[in-house]
């Protein structure tokens, strides 16, 4: 069954409804969020982009590297940002939109103020020692606001600063069989994302705790179809572990994301990542097999007929959920 | 999710319908997003192995290379032939997909490999893309049509052009979108269309970023002038402009308080004023609004993405020092404080009329 807006676009598309008075109709059916929710979430916006803004314009500031301000004017001028930064939540409360602002604002200065620190005494410290030691300094904040938002960033400081430590030591290898420095990425992400689902499992749902869970899942998916991917291309030097944790992987993403709790965006990302590794792991088996032309026809019609069949299935899902009544998200 | 009947119903009892409910289509509906991105993912990659596959096949058969366009040909009539049967099946969708696409590149290297006049073959791909958008039967190949016609076009205008086409494609792409409710009879052109010219728009915005940023200074080749930074001024007053106006239709049409109409015309203009010196924020601000409007989440979190990638791209941009940059940077964002302010005012009282209501 389509959604109520889709079924009011559709009769218009036939005729049976005036095109003129589409708008009304999507009103007056309460299909369309009111003005009153509409306004709210611009509100939400225009505060973010307030915010990234202020804070990217100090960050600019500093980067500028300005000669002419002394350097206990731009310490003066950084921890001043900070702490203009701070001062709503004298007044504001962490759960209003304007504190998690003020809080996700003092975040990002923190980076900024370290930055400085860099730029004034240049130690010759390592470019990760910035990205750690912010993540450290933000931590008890972020345990504080338990805000999303700052999870997120938390995580892509982690993420960083594991990346330039590979980077900048030189490690191009792990221990084995986890030889592959991507391991260290899974690891940090995956167990992120379990801790996310634990925590979060007692709240009520809501779209920013979602999307969270989202986001970290879904880079979680992409590092080992990656492993996966290298795993199958290396195959005689290899030993299968990226496929094989590929596959419990895949089998935990459906027991989470089909039987525990159906989200269908999920699904269809495993849907691609199976294929992408089906298809890669039989290009390497039939390679040396069947003809170059013959080979590439197979393939094609295979992405063809697996992305076919999974967006099938993924289709029967959706109608199975449309059908049900929908239990609604907190905004 | 309302039953139609009961939403028909509301719709008599508003007067907008008479008669009985009509009978319900039993096709399936359009898919859910994601599932799309996925089929249109996996299209994709299955039209590059399928080209690959058709250019090898052909080549066995004949070392004529230049005749690729006669395949080219076939398999874009085959695609079209396939595409306008009434119930496709998925999987013929996505097969359609692969054909048209490889067409497009058998003709594309056909005319590379034959010609030597670029404006020719522009003309010719503009042609070719043109005719997809209008005989092709599914909707997500008409927006892709479309974008190749776009870019096609671009290419023949060349370089000079490039300035101007930005503001003339923020008029199109806004006005297709603040009138797509009511040209909703013909979705089955317009919905591609207004994809079509945003993904251009946005590849156009990006584009400029880019090309005038430190970190893709190797792109700054035989596109940039002597006139680069005025022309670009040039451009970001006319797309200001546009902006403004198509901003000035919404703000009528969809916001109905006084006084935050005057509000919302204020900071209309502040953002115009700020695109000067950022050329393409106005336009993605302005699709963004229009996204809340229409409710088209889509546009609005797409948007809300690329105004970050924007922010983050323009770090590298040339057109001013980073103390300038950053200056604007603290202002817009001091401009926006206030406006969230002014507009929390508003919010305040109709969020707690909505809950008496309720």
């Amino acid at each position: 069954m389509p959604t109520s807006r889709q079924q009011i676009l559709d009769w218009a598309a036939d005729g049976h409804l005036d095109a003129n008075t589409i708008e009304q109709a999507l009103t007056v059916t309460q299909s369309v969020p009111t003005a009153a929710d509409n306004l709210h979430f611009f509100s939400r916006v225009v505060l973010t982009f307030a915010v990234l803004l202020l804070c990217s314009g100090v960050i600019f500031f500093f980067a500028y590297n300005w000669d002419d301000l002394s350097r206990y004017n731009k310490f003066a001028l950084a921890q001043g940002a900070l702490i203009v930064s701070l001062l709503p939540l004298l007044r504001i409360n962490l759960q209003q939109p304007a504190g998690q602002a003020a809080m996700f604002g003092a975040s990002l200065l923190v980076g900024a103020l370290l930055a400085l620190v860099g730029q004034t005494y240049q130690s010759g410290a390592d470019t990760y020692e910035l990205f750690l030691v912010w993540a450290v300094l933000i931590t008890p904040w972020v345990l504080l606001a338990a805000m999303p938002a700052l999870w997120l960033l938390l995580l892509v400081l982690l993420n960083l600063s594991l990346f330039l430590v590979l980077e900048n030591l030189a490690i191009h290898s792990l221990i084995e069989p986890f030889g592959d420095p991507s391991w260290a990425a899974f690891a940090l992400n995956a167990s992120s994302a379990v801790l996310w689902i634990i925590s979060t499992q007692h709240h009520p749902e809501t779209r920013a705790l979602r999307w969270g869970e989202r986001v970290i899942s879904l880079y979680s998916l992409l590092v080992i179809t990656f492993l996966a991917f290298n795993d199958i291309n290396s195959w005689y030097n290899s030993t299968g572990l990226g496929l094989v944790v590929w596959l419990v992987a895949a089998g935990l993403w459906l027991y989470r994301y089909r039987w525990r709790t159906l989200d269908l965006m999920m699904l269809a990302a495993l849907v691609m990542a199976a294929i992408t590794v089906t298809i890669t792991l039989l290009s390497d088996i039939l390679h040396n097999i069947i003809p170059t032309d013959g080979l590439l026809l197979l393939m094609s019609m295979l992405i063809i007929g697996l992305s076919s069949a999974g967006a099938l299935w993924l289709q029967q899902l959706n109608k199975h959920t449309t059908a049900k009544p929908h239990s609604g998200v907190a905004p | 999710m309302t039953h139609p009947l009961t939403l028909w119903q509301q719709l008599q009892h508003a007067n907008l319908v008479t008669g009985e409910m009509p009978a319900l289509s039993v096709a399936d509906t359009t898919p859910p997003f994601f599932i799309r991105m996925l089929l249109a993912a996996a299209g994709w990659v299955a039209a590059m192995f399928f080209c690959g596959f058709i250019f090898g096949f052909f080549v066995s058969l004949t070392s004529e290379t230049n005749m690729f366009w006669v395949l080219g040909i076939v398999l874009c009539v085959g695609s079209i032939v396939v595409s306008r049967i009434p119930t496709i099946p998925l999987f013929a969708e996505q097969f359609v997909l692969a054909c048209n696409i490889s067409g497009q590149i058998a003709i594309l290297f056909s005319l590379l490999d034959n010609s030597k006049d670029p404006q020719l073959i522009a003309t010719l791909m503009l042609g070719l893309e043109l005719l997809l958008f209008i005989l092709v039967g599914i909707r997500s190949q008409r927006a892709i049509a479309l974008f190749f016609a776009c870019t096609a076009a671009l290419w023949l205008l060349g370089p000079d052009a490039w300035f101007y086409t930005l503001p003339v494609l923020c008029a199109l792409s806004g006005w297709i979108w603040l009138n797509r409710l009511r040209l909703h009879r013909y979705a089955h052109y317009v919905q591609p269309t207004s994809v079509g010219l945003t993904l251009v728009l946005w590849g156009m915005i990006f584009a400029a970023l880019l090309s005038n940023s430190t970190a893709f200074l190797f792109l700054r080749t035989d596109v940039v002038h002597d006139n680069w930074p005025t022309q670009l001024w040039i451009s970001a007053v006319l797309s200001s402009v546009v902006c403004l106006v198509l901003a000035w239709l919404l703000i009528v049409r969809s916001v109905q308080q006084p006084k935050l109409r005057y509000t919302a015309l204020l900071f209309s203009t502040v953002a115009a004023l700020i695109n000067l010196k950022m050329p393409g924020l106005a336009p993605l601000c302005l699709l963004l609004c229009i996204g809340v409007a229409l409710h088209h989440t889509r546009l609005v979190w797409f948007n809300l993405v690329l105004l970050v990638l924007y922010l983050l791209l323009y770090y590298y941009s040339l057109n001013n020092t980073l103390l300038y940059k950053s200056l604007l940077l603290c202002a817009s964002g001091a401009v926006l404080l206030v406006f969230y302010a002014m507009l929390n005012r508003y919010v305040r009282p109709l969020v707690t009329e909505v809950k008496t209501h309720a």
